[in-house]
């Protein structure tokens, strides 16, 4: 059916029986409720997508532009890559060569883990948080986590539990959350034209503790002076 | 004196050019652009000038804009698009119902001459007529990364973000002859370190979304109403949020007023086949024209009840509504000036687009207001520049990372209808690294030919003009065979150079086709140091 067809069964004014037997006939979906300038609309919309006459094809043919079918859905690179969407959103894939993909999934527990790393140098265990989630390997090639911190690193790992253990395999590159709070600081810093020094007014900014999470005797020393 | 306003004006479209079809759709983004926003635009700013008024903008021209105004094949489609569209007011003229129609059919067609001669003596040259107000001290001119690139979403790929921003400085002082001062962050992306880049790439200053300021590393004393110094040394403003709300809104903002002409009523869409077919797609597909004879009327009304448009009663819409402004921003400043005791800086940004093309009487909305603006002492219009060179200190912070987009971060571009572009743009980048340190001495031109064009289609694919159609919707099926098509023709590049059977038909097939920078050089993909 053209378009001017559709067009000019709409201007006829069809009761909403006639019209909903139409869309149907093109394979358009027509909600039991919908009203009948809906339906009405819904058909427009149809035609707009359509082409006028048969004469057409011929030009038509030649505003397609070369089309590509397949560009690869891998590239097995073994790629943990981790972007942040939001302060509370973070996406991570990946593309793994067959060898990884087996040796993970052999294992029958893939799992993808999320670390909190903000103002840690992550050894793989001295991270804030931990965030974990199974996957399939054979339908899942990316994850969104939820995290709850803006303004926060993380870090990724792609692996397999073996019992209780988690076996890391690839790891991600670091990202960071925006913030979505103002700054608690109340300290100012300005650069006056002419001047090479810096004014500063207001509290110091106070350095962030190197980790949050575990006190540690070696880490002890560090806060304090040269002992 | 008591404060200072700053119209910034983003243009930009993806770089379309198919020089393999006679006519393409999506080429007429690029003429809408030019007769309806672009070329209207630099017709108002002569108007002004002519009659003395001191009008300021910061625009940015960005590089797929800069290189399509200066690609001939693109210019003889223009010229033969122009010529039907005028053959389609003389039509319209006689075809007329009564004096009403035929009026409007004449302005359409004194309109559309008016633009094909203002272009015809610019040589063609967009850049020409905004380079020459930006010479006498009128516009800041300023670039954009390369092909549009949407940084934040490129951050762990330092080179990616230092090719883009390197490639945009770059085009801008070969089409512009001077090197840009500032810079328009694609959907204004930034991320805390992105003003390292623009330091080593001689940008002064750059722009950011409101939340930018609010949530930075510290408290902006003035809020967004003062740029800052980033502690690399690059100046930032930040959008008011409240102009952009008064212009741009889709339900309070002036474009919806009633007297406004009718975006979607269009002749494209509303003569009977036969008599529009010459002037519509060859495909049969029906598009704009550009000619509409209808107003707004009511938002409530459907399409097919609309009045007729009057000039008339549309242009005293454009005053008031451009007085109505002007009293809102000098209340705001006066307010804001009670407050700091300083003068503040409003910013407003938009899509220069949205002037024109969206928004037909949009430039004389400016028009309007920059004359208003020149009668009072109250506020005063600023470049970027200008207001750098009014204050003497700076706060220094580090802008929080944000872009304008829907939500205010990175999800408009990263989101489940586009995150699959990632695997093949992380994947390509990779391989570009790769290929240039390893064959950075390479001296055969065939070879550096091949090279450089990996390199224009990676930037092509890098444009987030793809994502962003995807999670709007609109022209999805191009968008997506875009992306497909620069993916393959990098991948058979890169297959035919390592195989070493360089397909020099191909090559030079597609060299015509993404015929972007063609200055561009390879070995800026080195890895950097930074």
């Amino acid at each position: 059916m053209m378009r001017q067809e559709i067009l000019n069964f709409l201007e006829k004014q069809p009761t909403i029986q006639e019209a909903k037997a139409l869309a149907k006939k093109l394979g358009l979906k027509v909600k039991k409720r919908m009203k009948k300038n809906e339906v009405y609309k819904l058909l427009r919309e149809h035609s707009t997508k359509l082409q006028e006459l048969e004469t057409q094809s011929e030009s038509a043919k030649q505003t397609v532009t070369e089309k590509i079918d397949q560009i690869p859905s891998s590239y097995q690179s073994d790629r943990l890559v981790l972007l942040t969407v939001n302060p509370h959103l973070v996406y991570l894939y990946w593309d793994l060569s067959q060898e990884t993909h087996e040796k993970i999934n052999k294992s029958g527990n893939a799992v993808v883990r999320l670390y909190d790393v903000t103002y840690v140098i992550f050894d793989g265990k001295n991270a804030h948080r931990v965030f974990e989630a199974s996957v399939d390997l054979g339908t899942c090639r990316s994850y969104y986590f939820h995290v709850p911190c803006a303004n926060a690193d993380y870090v990724a790992e792609i692996g397999y539990k073996d019992q209780e253990r988690f076996i890391p395999v690839l790891r991600s590159n670091f990202c960071k959350t925006p913030s979505d709070y103002p700054a608690a600081t109340s300290r100012q810093r300005w650069f006056i034209k002419g001047k090479k020094q810096i004014v500063t007014i207001g509290e110091v900014l106070i350095q962030p503790v190197e980790r949050i999470s575990i006190f540690s005797p070696s880490s002890a020393v560090s806060g304090g002076g040269k002992q | 004196m008591t404060g200072y306003f700053c119209l910034v004006l983003h243009s930009h479209l993806p770089y379309v050019h198919h020089p393999e079809h006679d006519t393409f759709l999506e080429e007429r983004w690029f003429f809408e652009a030019l007769i309806e926003s672009y070329i209207p635009l630099l017709m108002t700013f002569d108007k002004l000038a002519k009659d003395n008024i001191p009008f300021r903008a910061t625009i940015s021209l960005t590089p797929p804009l800069l290189e399509m105004t200066r690609t001939n094949g693109l210019t003889d489609k223009f010229i033969s698009h122009m010529n039907k569209l005028i053959e389609l007011t003389d039509k319209e003229i006689s075809r007329a119902q009564n004096q009403e129609e035929k009026d409007l059919a004449s302005f359409y067609k004194d309109r559309l001459e008016q633009v094909f001669d203002y272009y015809r003596n610019l040589n063609y040259d967009l850049a020409n007529g905004f380079a020459k107000y930006a010479k006498e001290g009128y516009l800041d001119l300023i670039t954009c990364s390369a092909t549009h690139a949407f940084l934040p979403l490129m951050q762990h790929q330092p080179t990616a973000v230092d090719a883009q921003i390197g490639i945009g400085v770059r085009t801008f002082k070969e089409r512009l002859g001077f090197a840009p001062k500032g810079i328009w962050l694609a959907e204004c992306g930034y991320f805390q370190g992105l003003d390292d880049f623009l330091k080593r790439h001689g940008l002064e200053f750059f722009f950011v979304d409101s939340h930018g300021f609010w949530y930075a590393d510290e408290r902006p004393k003035y809020g967004v109403y003062r740029p800052i110094m980033t502690p690399s040394g690059v100046f930032a403003f930040a959008r008011d949020p409240e102009s952009s709300e008064q212009v741009w809104s889709a339900t309070t903002g002036y474009p919806g007023d009633y007297r406004y002409r009718e975006f979607y009523r269009d002749i494209g869409f509303d003569r009977e086949f036969d008599y529009i077919k010459p002037y519509i797609d060859p495909s049969g597909v029906r598009v704009n024209t550009g000619i509409k004879y209808y107003k707004i009327t009511s938002k409530e009304i459907p399409l097919d009840q609309k009045k007729m448009y009057n000039r008339e009663e549309a242009l005293c819409a454009v005053k008031e509504h451009a007085m109505d402004f002007l009293n809102k921003k000098l209340t705001q400043v006066e307010k804001l000036y009670n407050a700091f005791k300083q003068p503040p800086v409003i910013v407003a940004p938009f899509d220069t687009e949205l002037f024109g093309h969206w928004w037909f009487e949009g430039p004389e909305f400016i028009e309007y207001f920059f004359r208003e603006v020149a009668k009072n002492r109250s506020l005063r219009l600023a470049t970027a520049s200008e207001v750098l060179e009014k204050f003497d200190t700076f706060q220094i912070l580090t802008p929080a990372s944000s872009s304008w987009g829907s939500g205010g971060y990175n999800e408009t571009w990263l989101n489940g209808q586009n995150d699959w572009i990632y695997l093949h743009m992380n994947e390509l980048h990779d391989r570009m690294t790769k290929i240039a340190k390893e064959n950075v001495n390479e001296t055969n031109p065939l070879k550096i030919r091949v090279l450089n064009q990996m390199l224009r289609e990676l930037l092509l694919l890098q444009s987030s003009d793809w994502a962003f159609i995807l999670t709007t919707r609109t022209s999805v099926e191009y968008a997506v065979n875009r992306i497909k098509t620069h993916v393959k023709r990098f991948l058979d590049l890169e297959s035919q150079f390592l195989s070493n059977n360089i397909d020099e038909g191909y090559l030079s097939k597609i060299e015509q086709m993404d015929a972007i920078f063609p200055w561009i050089d390879y070995r800026v993909y080195m890895e950097q140091k930074i």
